[in-house]
């Protein structure tokens, strides 16, 4: 237990190190080097040797130092002594030994595994990336099914990430720096500081613009990638799939741009789409038929030569009449004008046809370029999307939308086009281990090749009678849920029948009371628990709701074999190096802190089910079978990180030459990085699964009182819009929403001294930004304090900067801030808390995806009496 | 300007897989043994390991099919789906060995495989 001899080693006197490891204060986790002196660090610096971050560093790293030697860190068990939980309860905190602490927790966690497991829900952080394999391999040895992540699958995730899966088999999105010229982003800031391979993307995206490449920014909000664009395109919020189907219009029947041949091989543009939306289907082998031109017949799309399959007209084939999806699409965008694009978006007609036109143009359809030798399809164009404009019930229509433009045009996973991170790797030279590339499924459609677990995005599960808390099994293209906290979750579980209700809760680090929604709703949840564990850093207002909380080692204490796989997480895209760090203890634990891997471990054995443990490490992190962990056998921490290491890179590259070495890097050949013309798979740009999946979904939940809006199923997206676009309440004229400040990540940062100083420093980061010329008409003057008031009466306080970079309707306000608990001291009254108006319930999350709406109609009120 | 897209790209073998091992004919009176290990979820109740013999050839699927047969439907709708094929997050190895397609035949040229069978948690975000 608690195997911290190489930490402890490195409290020497006299040693003057630079030790490489990774970063954990945002899921980017770039490399760094640590600088320690006499045992103390002095300084984070960007690691060069390392693909990830590129030897950059955001303000966030560099300040990490601060963060680990806060005074305020947890350094001690401590047990809960007040019964009664709630908001303003005192947990009456008792500091108590460790044995006593896991003693506690492993009597628990024994009798809820024998009466049944899925009591159990493990909860993480987004921000440790290397969390996800121990938390997942103890949940699944347990046996529990129920697992979360925080609210950032909420906040984004549900869309992004899915249908980046379904269309680039990654887990987002990005331009092909190196080769792009046109990028739009909606809602993004991929390359500003923040996000997947924050740091890489830093350096790629500022050399694509001394390059020239020209950047559009959607956003309700002129900041971090939008004032360094070449043109902001302000909209109202939460209609960009308003603007991307506008802008698909024009391209495809305004301009008739749209790459023939890519819809052909690549999509599902020529399947023959029948009266009841569905593909029309060989009768033989069911595969879906395409019109065959040169036969005049249709025929099965594996049998038909790219070229030869129509794209347009009207056929008949298995006695229905029937199209082309491709034409289905092409009349389904007539109705989305740019004049209609206006009224929705504000944004002018005008420019919908200018940015449209110049995205088709520059697509320079046809075209091809030679890299590293290799011939290559050339798009330099790409839409890329994230959590601005995911942040919606309409998640799932809105990114599609945007990908839409991309796949007309061809430019997806080719040379300057729009790529996924790193969706094929034909694995390390010397093991052939790590390949992975995406395959078709019986339909020709894309299975993703890598996922970050192993239900993946397509083929589309099917809808079951729930038995997960989440509800993702009648819900499959949901994945994090927000029923696990919700007002109406114990309705839900009533009507699905749920055979069980959760009773015990292991949290690592999450601050779930501020990062989903409304704080009493999720407090109302925390509090039915009989038994919560939270693994932290400080006493969070979460953490304050538990049992038992334990210090965890941060992460300049603690050691991941694979701080940044799977590469279509946050190694960058494009050319260069397939690239795989650690993460290494820098510094020993301080007092009684231990690293949370080995305190799963501990439990697994004081429970007695060390062997589940081992398979479940064996099969999460697919070890080779000559490293495989054995029997029960009570591995370290470590020598589950060296059998992972020389499992897949032989050997040789044990956990000792990773220590010294940091990471291991190889090349990427162009046919990994643009693998699409080497694959033969096609994506859907017409969704006909989504069919049969409402009929499915209907057939269980309806009879059970819960009905499902078809409009959210359609297989062609549309503009649905967000509840608060039907909010009518007179004085209620501003859409209200949150953005990712890129010096901050999550709520955690806001503890962090040095960056609580920029915030200081920075007009917005602690402000509430309404328009200058709509706030002076109302009255308002910069720094006057409001309220922000929500149509359901919820309300948050906060200070006025008045600036002519928002949007007239929009209200922003910065990251996830205003801590209220002891527990935190520095992040405590500081900056507003958004989350605290949005509701958390069946109204207010998607019905296909669970996304939760993140905007809210406010009215703005000044507060009396102060100045 | 004007290449077809599917024109451009000359050497089309760089993903293309190894040739799948050659599966070698077992007599039909050829008696297998295999230890099943259930772990997680699906040891619950479960013996471990399960042993099972099979005569002739036989896979993944004839394993699950035969789990079935011993602990009913319930332990079958954990882990197929509607159509019966095994579901993408029961990970199944053999011999360590993770396999992704149940019909692959398993070759057994110790005196027994082990099978080890563990479901994953199905869903992530963030």
């Amino acid at each position: 237990m608690n195997d911290m001899t190489a930490a402890t080693n490195l409290l020497n006197k006299g040693d003057d190190a630079w030790v490489p490891t990774s970063c954990a204060i945002c899921y980017g986790s770039c490399s760094i080097l640590a600088h320690r002196v006499d045992g103390v660090i002095v300084k984070v610096e960007g690691n060069p040797d390392s693909v990830v971050g590129k030897g950059r560093q955001c303000g966030k790293g560099a300040a990490g130092i601060m963060s680990h030697y806060d005074p305020n860190r947890l350094t001690k068990p401590l047990r809960r002594t007040n019964p009664k939980k709630g908001m303003d309860e005192d947990p009456r905190w008792k500091e108590i030994g460790w044995d006593e602490a896991l003693d506690e927790i492993a009597t628990v966690l024994k009798r809820v595994r024998a009466e049944d497991p899925r009591k159990l829900l493990i909860q993480r952080t987004t921000t440790v990336t290397a969390s996800r394999n121990p938390l997942y391999a103890f949940g699944n040895a347990f046996g529990t099914p129920n697992y979360s992540t925080a609210g950032g699958g909420l906040h984004c995730g549900n869309g992004a990430h899915l249908i980046s899966g379904i269309m680039h088999a990654s887990w987002s999105v990005v331009p092909d720096f190196s080769y792009c010229n046109y990028a739009i982003y909606f809602g993004a800031s991929k390359g500003h500081g923040a996000g997947h391979a924050a740091a890489s993307n830093m350096a790629l995206a500022a050399e694509a613009r001394v390059r020239g490449m020209k950047m559009v920014v959607v956003d309700p909000m002129c900041n971090f990638a939008s004032a360094k664009a070449t043109e902001w395109v302000p909209l109202r919020v939460g209609t960009d799939a308003a603007l991307a189907l506008s802008m698909c219009n024009v391209l495809v029947n305004e301009l008739a741009i749209y790459d023939g041949p890519y819809l052909q091989a690549k999509t599902n543009a020529p399947y023959l789409i029948g009266p009841d939306k569905r593909y029309v289907r060989d009768t033989a082998t069911n595969k879906p038929l395409v019109w065959d031109g040169a036969t005049g017949a249709a025929r099965p799309f594996s049998d038909v030569p790219p070229a030869d399959m129509a794209l347009q007209g009207d056929f008949e084939a298995n006695g229905v009449a029937c199209q082309p999806a491709f034409q289905k699409l092409k009349d389904h965008l007539k109705k989305f004008t740019p004049e209609w694009g206006e009224s929705i978006t504000t944004v002018p007609t005008a420019n919908i046809r200018r940015i449209a036109g110049e995205f088709g143009r520059e697509a320079r359809i046809g075209s091809t370029i030679m890299v590293q030798g290799v011939n290559l399809p050339y798009r330099p164009v790409a839409a890329i999307a994230f959590r601005g404009s995911q942040g919606h019930m309409n998640s799932t229509y809105a990114f599609y939308a945007i990908d839409l433009l991309n796949e007309l045009v061809g430019a997806s996973d080719v040379v300057g086009g729009c790529l996924g991170f790193n969706p094929a790797c034909n694995g390390f030279p010397d093991t052939g281990r790590l390949r992975y590339v995406p395959k078709p499924d019986p339909d020709g459609l894309m299975i993703t090749g890598m996922w970050m677990t192993y239900h993946y995005p397509y083929p589309i599960g099917e809808p079951r009678l729930p038995k997960l808390m989440g509800l993702q099994d009648l819900f499959p293209l949901g994945m994090t849920s927000p029923f696990l906290h919700s007002d109406d979750s114990e309705d839900l579980w009533d009507r699905f029948d749920l055979p069980y209700r959760p009773e015990v809760m292991i949290n690592f680090g999450a601050n779930l009371l501020m990062s989903i929604g409304n704080k009493d709703v999720v407090a109302r949840s925390l509090a039915k628990y009989k038994f919560m564990v939270s693994i932290d850093l400080f006493e969070t207002e979460t953490s304050r709701f538990a049992d038992i909380v334990l210090p965890d080692c941060g992460y300049l204490q603690t050691l991941d074999s694979r701080s940044n796989f799977p590469f279509i997480f946050s190694l960058p895209a494009g050319m260069g190096e397939w690239c795989w760090p650690i993460r290494q203890p820098v510094v020993p634990p301080d007092g009684e802190q231990r690293r949370f891997q080995d305190i799963l471990l501990e439990l697994a054995d004081r429970i007695g089910f060390r062997a589940d443990l081992n398979a479940a490490f064996n099969a999460t992190m697919d070890i080779a079978p000559e490293c495989r962990l054995q029997g029960d056998r009570r591995y370290t921490w470590e020598e589950i990180c060296d059998a992972d290491l020389k499992g897949n890179f032989g050997p040789k590259h044990d956990l000792e030459w990773f220590k010294e070495h940091g990471v291991i890097k190889w090349p990427k050949n162009p046919e990994e990085v643009y693998w699409r013309p080497f694959v033969d798979v096609r994506v859907p740009i017409y969704w006909e699964f989504l069919v049969p999946l409402a009929e499915k979904t209907a057939a269980i939940a309806e009879p059970r009182g819960l009905k499902i809006p078809a409009e959210y199923y359609e297989p062609m997206p549309n503009h649905l819009p967000c509840l608060s676009h039907c909010c009518k309440a007179p004085g209620f004229d501003f859409y209200a929403f949150y953005y990712r400040d890129s010096i901050q990540a999550n709520s955690f940062t806001m503890e962090n001294p040095w960056l609580d100083e920029t915030a200081k420093l920075d007009p917005y980061s602690y402000t509430i930004a309404v328009n200058a010329d709509v706030g002076k008409s109302k009255g308002l003057r910069d720094g006057a304090p409001v309220w922000v008031e929500s149509e359901t009466g919820r309300k948050v306080k906060g200070r006025v900067k008045l600036t002519q970079a928002i949007h007239p309707e929009g209200l922003g306000i910065a990251a996830c801030a205003g801590h209220w608990g002891d527990g935190m001291p520095v992040a405590k009254g500081k900056g507003v808390f958004f989350n605290e108006l949005l509701e958390l319930d069946w109204n207010h999350a998607s019905p296909i995806n669970f996304n939760l709406d993140l905007c809210a109609k406010v009215k703005v009120t000044p507060v009396e009496g102060v100045q | 300007m004007g290449v077809r897209w599917d024109a451009v790209v000359q050497d089309r073998e760089f993903w293309s897989e190894a040739a799948p091992p050659s599966i070698r004919a077992q007599a039909a009176c050829v008696k297998s043994s295999v230890q099943v290990w259930l772990f997680g979820s699906l040891a619950n109740g479960a013996e471990r390991p399960v042993n099972l013999e099979f005569r002739g050839p036989f896979c993944v699927a004839d394993v699950v099919a035969k789990l079935g047969n011993l602990y009913g439907t319930a332990f079958l709708d954990r882990v197929t789906d509607s159509a019966g094929a095994i579901i993408r997050n029961c990970r199944v190895f053999v011999n360590g060995q993770a396999v992704d397609d149940a019909t692959t035949p398993i070759q057994i040229d110790a005196p027994h495989a082990d099978i080890e069978l563990i479901l994953l948690t199905a869903a992530e975000g963030g």
